[in-house]
């Protein structure tokens, strides 16, 4: 038997391939990102340090809180700035909820449909309208959250480099805690639902993975990242334990961890930091077992949403009746500095150099979709086998191949990286 | 009683009454910027404008309404004449936005000059930070005076600078304020400038505008050097 499969997978950020080679029981995968290159490193350099954050966070619609975050560590961190700590938790609340809409999009606009034999969110609004009607709320409810604490949607404009830019005031912080009650109501049923679904089976084709450290608690920001062997490195250091490589298939890198491919993301956050979900120990009991599962990023996501909202109310109602000091004093020196912080899909990495006049003389942006893009590949591969075994048709091949991506879930526009040379 | 069709809809007004009076009965409207009711009737700005059906433009707020007259309030050439109207008032108008009162949302010219589409109207004119916030007085580069309004000025409201991303005015006496300003609060043209070529760098008049401030900025310093 010897067939290619190229699928076009859609219900993701961008453009995507998925080439499946079958010859003679030999299985191949390619992960082909289709997207053009955005160019937004060299767009960053020669720049004002203050203006990094404002173009980071137009790399992506869907994650820009994220970016604009790690990009506004990064320079934070490369010119020695010192925050107060109530500007670390409140961006610590606003990276918490972008986590939570993030996650709420990606599974009943794009993931859940298939669990129900559905095509798309049309068709599951026949299948189920109750779940489609949750999700609309749940992601609207979010949204306005995000728009309280971020001033916009997208590209977030309460917060630059040094801090907030406006006090927040007791009146606000309770309309956010209001709009997060609802939420979280919300959010038990449908962790509820999403936790009975049956998910296809599949073991992990390579268990190393890499997380941004979490000093308190989870998701929480630090400068370090840990590796499922515990090794645990400054992110100055990325370059001497992650290589990265261009492969000639695709427009985007394909990174591994000391030789190793290697997963980032939900599941990978859940691996590391599990235990410490305060409050949801019976469902994290639960999933502990089925961990190995890349298909159960999904689970891991939806019980995400549902800790990161009630997180954010705690943190908020602590904050509430105190008087807040969200600025520091900004100072351009030269200097050289990492933003680490966990995106919605998983580890993301800026790096850029200030020179003394305060100019970005270097920038480059990591991301998780191009870290996984190796993962994918490998777990293609192994569920390609499966399938063979098992003696499954072609669809069901291209049905679960495109499953299997979306439980990753990819954003291309971010992995899409220009490579200079020099 | 005076019968009269407004946009083909017939409505009853009294007798010495004008358009505007049949307009608003009939439930239309057209935008006045000088008319006071009981004070004031000259028709100087002449944004009230209908077409008549013999293709006569006439001022809706001092025109009287006579036997079966036929107006036409929202026509293409109607449409037309106010864009050309406002470009009109805007010139000479004086830009001195950052110290109006009708700032922040209650400038009626601005309003219409964005539902118009005519650009002319800085940023500053929507943002809410008064002549002591505003951010270049605290040395901030700040694109609001040179930018284009109709964005309701989200990020000054939150206390982040104007970064011009819905492209630049290209007036000259705007551009000349703007200058005056950026002078007054020491801010740097160069870094000015670097803050432009973010969202307008392939915009064909951005030298120009570059060289509008800086000879304002020449002028204007003794030494005849640039910060």
């Amino acid at each position: 038997m010897s067939l290619e499969i190229t699928e076009r997978i859609d219900k993701v950020f961008g453009h995507l391939e998925l080439k499946i080679s079958i010859r003679e029981n030999e299985v191949d995968s390619k992960f082909v990102v289709t997207q053009d290159a955005r160019l937004i490193e060299a767009v960053i350099e020669g720049r004002k340090y203050d203006e990094a954050p404002l173009i980071a966070s137009r790399i992506c619609g869907a994650c820009s809180i994220a970016h604009f975050l790690a990009s506004v560590t990064a320079v934070e961190n490369a010119l020695g700035v010192e925050l107060p700590e109530d500007a670390i938790i409140l961006k610590e609340v606003m990276n918490k909820v972008q986590i939570a809409q993030n996650n709420a999009v990606h599974l009943f606009f794009l993931a859940l449909p298939d669990y129900y034999n559905a095509k798309s969110l049309g068709e599951l609004l026949d299948v189920n309208p109750d779940l489609v009607r949750q999700g609309f709320q749940l992601n609207s409810l979010c949204l306005k959250a995000v728009d309280l604490l971020a001033g916009r949607i997208v590209n977030p404009n309460t917060y630059r480099v040094g801090g907030f830019t406006k006090k927040f005031l007791k009146e606000k912080i309770e309309h956010i805690i209001e709009v997060l009650k609802k939420a979280e109501k919300l959010a038990k049923d449908i962790v509820e639902q999403v936790m009975e679904l049956n998910l296809p089976e599949l073991s992990d084709p390579s268990p190393t993975y890499l997380v941004a450290e979490s000093p308190m608690g989870y998701l929480s920001l630090g400068d370090h990242i840990v590796g499922s062997d515990g090794v645990r490195f400054h992110g100055l250091e990325y370059s001497k334990y992650i290589e990265e490589k261009a492969v000639s298939y695709s427009n985007s890198k394909a990174y591994t961890y000391k030789g190793k491919v290697f997963h980032v993301g939900s599941r990978a956050r859940m691996l590391a930091y599990g235990e410490r979900l305060i409050g949801l120990d019976e469902y994290v009991s639960k999933l502990s077992r089925l961990l190995n599962n890349p298909f159960n990023n999904l689970k891991v996501k939806a019980i995400e949403i549902l800790y990161t909202i009630m997180d954010s109310r705690e943190k908020l109602e602590e904050l509430k009746d105190r008087e807040l000091k969200l600025r520091a004093e900004v100072k351009t020196r030269e200097g050289e500095g990492v933003g680490i912080i966990e995106a919605p899909r998983g580890l993301l990495i800026h790096h850029y150099k200030v020179d003394s006049s305060g100019r970005v003389t270097y920038a480059n942006v990591i991301t998780p979709t191009a870290m996984n893009a190796l993962h994918i590949e490998e777990s293609a591969k192994v569920l390609g086998r499966k399938l063979l075994e098992e003696n499954k048709g072609i669809d069901e091949v291209r049905k679960q191949a495109s499953m299997l991506i979306r439980a990753y879930d990819p954003c291309l526009p971010c992995a899409v990286h220009v490579i200079v040379t020099r | 009683m005076v019968k009269v069709y407004v946009n083909d809809k017939p409505v009853e007004v009294g007798e010495g009454a004008h358009l505007l009076d049949a307009i608003i009965k009939a439930g239309y409207s057209v935008p006045t910027l000088c008319f006071f009711k009981e004070i004031y009737r000259e028709a100087s700005c002449r944004m009230c404008i209908v077409e008549l059906a013999n293709g006569r433009l006439v001022p809706a707020c001092a025109y009287p309404v006579s036997e079966g007259l036929k107006i036409y309030t929202d026509t293409e050439r109607v449409r037309r004449n106010r864009r050309v109207i406002l470009e009109l008032i805007l010139a000479a108008h004086r830009m001195k936005c950052q110290s109006c009162p009708r700032k922040g949302g209650y400038c009626l010219l601005l309003d219409l000059a964005k539902e118009y589409g005519v650009e002319g109207i800085p940023v500053c004119a929507e943002c809410p930070l008064h002549e002591s916030e505003c951010l270049l007085t605290k040395g901030i580069p700040c694109l609001g005076p040179i930018t284009m309004a109709g964005c309701n000025s989200p990020c000054t409201r939150e206390g982040t600078p104007c970064i011009g991303c819905r492209g630049p005015i290209t007036r000259k006496d705007v551009l000349e304020e703007a200058a005056k300003l950026y002078l007054k609060y020491n801010i740097d043209l160069d870094e000015l400038y670097s803050k432009m070529k973010l969202f307008w760098n392939n915009h064909p008049k951005l030298d120009y505008i570059y060289n509008v401030i800086k000879e304002v900025i020449k002028k204007n310093t003794k030494e005849g050097s640039l910060r």
